[in-house]
């Protein structure tokens, strides 16, 4: 991405700041859960971009394992790290809806609760291995997000196979089309914030591939033995 | 090194352990023979304390925070790079090359 792009990604998500909430206000009230529901407008869209996040990561890991693609493991991290931020968001602003529509902060035996709680753990790992792991640990990290991208089309068709207390999917599709405007101005400033993240995280990361090869380069060379 | 591995695994058990009261906050299931009941509008707290302006403000203001976080942890770790690159580019344009010396 260039730095236009990056630029205009981050100046749409300043105006969405002060836009979208006030759309979100402005949508008129669900008549079952109240005003609570508004909760809705943000959870859905960092929902969606934790699962655009594994999906990159997916990605970028698969480019790296199998072509040992540089881009791919930095598309790969940058991926990674915005998952756990997106996934916390999900985990934390899901029971505080719950806790007034469902009278509960958690269901433990709900699967898409349960899947999602295991995908943002699986990927805390895959970060911890990143850190911590050594040499190699790349290629093990960039493995174990493959695996966990297999969760996603388990927690999206979770509502569908198993009895959960947690929504249908089918509920933007059948949102009151008064609500829409709030919704999908959410979506949008939430996605073009999280390409402006990815951008930044993504530089950072091939800033630090860089500074590596240089490294191991001037080694090599003998211009660091001093 | 050892004193920051150390704080992140603290954290993270820490952050764990927040999660336990969860499970004791989960209501009981609605005895209707298999232990389950689906939500419904009935299931709203009539007496419930906290507002929900409350929880909707909770919910966007946790978002924002941690969104700023990462900001300020990528604009942290940028500079830091940043800074190491250009400490390495200065070290190696200043170094003498080895058969220089041999000379």
């Amino acid at each position: 991405m260039n730095r236009t792009t990056f630029l205009l990604c981050l100046a749409l998500s300043a105006v969405g700041l002060f836009v979208a909430p006030l759309l979100i206000l402005a949508a008129p009230m669900e008549p079952t859960m109240g005003f609570v529901q508004r909760i809705f407008y943000y959870h859905v869209p960092c929902a969606w971009l934790t699962f655009l996040a594994v999906f990159l990561c997916a990605a970028g890991s698969a480019a790296y394992l199998f072509a040992r693609s540089e881009r791919g493991e930095a598309l790969a991290a940058a991926a990674a790290e915005l998952t756990v931020v997106f996934g916390i968001c999900v985990l934390v602003t899901g029971p505080l809806w719950a806790r007034k529509a469902w009278g509960a902060w958690w269901v433990w035996k709900d699967v898409r609760l349960m899947t999602t709680l295991l995908l943002w753990f699986i990927f805390v790992a895959y970060l911890f291995v990143r850190r911590f792991g050594g040499p190699g640990s790349a290629r093990l990290a960039a493995g174990l997000a493959l695996f966990a991208a297999a969760d996603v089309p388990i927690i999206y068709t979770s509502v569908f196979f198993w009895r959960t207390q947690h929504p249908k999917a089918t509920v933007v599709r059948t949102l009151d089309p008064k609500m829409m405007p709030a919704f999908f101005t959410s979506l949008a400033v939430f996605t073009a914030f999280f390409v402006a993240l990815l951008a930044a995280r993504y530089a950072l990361e091939r800033s630090r591939q860089r500074l590596d090869a240089t490294w191991l380069a001037a080694e090599d060379a003998g211009l660091l033995d001093n | 090194m050892i004193r920051k591995r150390t704080l992140i695994s603290l954290l993270f058990f820490g952050f764990l352990l927040l999660l336990s009261p969860l499970v004791r906050a989960e209501s009981k299931p609605a005895d209707n023979g298999e232990g389950w009941e689906q939500v419904n509008g009935q299931m709203m707290q009539p007496g419930e304390s906290i507002p929900a302006s409350t929880l909707v403000g909770a919910a966007y203001g946790f978002i924002w925070v941690m969104v700023a976080g990462f900001v300020y942890s990528v604009w942290r770790r940028t500079t830091a790079v940043e800074r190491d690159l250009a400490s390495l580019r200065a070290r190696i344009a200043a170094h003498e090359p080895p058969q220089s010396r041999a000379q």
